[in-house]
């Protein structure tokens, strides 16, 4: 049980549950927007939320897990910080940038389910009053 | 919106192509084609023949509302079911510039465009139709 290894212990122990929080909150806070999307179908909206979760899960597990290793050894404890440091900085903007993205397209998502319905885009250059 | 009545140049092979295509797509509302300088037209919507609808088409809702130029043909596109996202997309400020530029040139230069493109205006279509001799159906069903 050398620096490196305490540091990867660490990486992975902190690194993991970060994910799964993020998840969690999109998972939750992101289902009205879906459910909007869709129309108020509220199945379709959990499915796809569902889904959308599973996604976030394997991409991001799996970035984790391939930034995981370090080039050179670890030197002690002041080491163990800077290591750390530099991966969980890398892995935290890695997950601010999925989170924005994932608000970026449910944004998309929505006004284009208010299209469906909505009058054409521009205002008229005028009305002809109608004789009664 | 129920109806779209579009208030067209048949004297020209792009606009007879415009809607020729319009009318074969799928459409959330039904579009109308009055020829903008006829009478039916004039009677529909008072003052069309002073608006200049053949340098910038007009088109009139059956609410009475109606617009011109880079608008009419993003209503247009909007009444279609496979491109009315395109529409919204269009009307974007930023697009807007293109949108009207790209009209305007349309506009401006359409019976330059049909003769190039070798396009027919509706009584040259007619005038072709007729002029074919077709064979009399056997029960007499067809009248010439």
């Amino acid at each position: 049980m050398n620096a490196t290894v305490t540091t990867y212990g660490l990486y992975l122990l902190i690194a993991l549950p970060l994910t799964v929080w993020v998840a969690h909150n999109l998972f939750r806070n992101g289902r009205i927007f879906l459910v909007d999307c869709f129309h108020g179908n509220e199945s379709l909206a959990d499915s796809v939320n569902q889904l959308l979760r599973m996604g976030f899960y394997l991409i991001n597990f799996g970035f984790v897990a391939l930034y995981l290793k370090l080039a050179d050894e670890v030197q002690e404890v002041r080491g163990v910080f800077e290591a750390l440091s530099g991966k969980l900085g890398v892995v935290l903007l890695v997950l601010g940038g999925m989170h924005f993205f994932n608000l970026l397209v449910f944004t998309k998502l929505r006004k284009r389910a208010t299209w469906q319905q909505a009058p054409p885009p521009l205002p008229p250059a005028g009305t002809i009053l109608k004789e009664a | 919106m129920k109806t779209l009545t579009i208030f067209y140049d048949p004297r020209c092979g792009l606009c007879t192509k415009f809607r020729a295509w319009l009318e074969a797509q799928p459409k959330r509302v039904g579009v109308e084609f009055l020829a903008y300088d006829s009478a039916e037209a004039n009677a529909r919507f008072p003052g069309l023949a002073e608006m200049g609808a053949d340098r910038e088409v007009v088109v009139l809702a059956d609410d009475g509302r109606w617009w011109q130029g880079g608008a009419a043909w993003l209503t247009c596109l909007w009444t279609t079911a496979r491109y009315y996202e395109w529409s919204f997309r269009l009307a974007a400020p930023v697009f807007q510039p293109l949108v009207r530029t790209a009209v305007h040139l349309l506009s401006e230069n359409r019976l330059t465009l049909s003769s190039l493109m070798n396009l027919k205006t509706d009584s040259e279509l007619a005038d072709a139709l007729s002029a074919v001799a077709g064979a009399p159906c056997e029960d007499g069903a067809c009248r010439k």
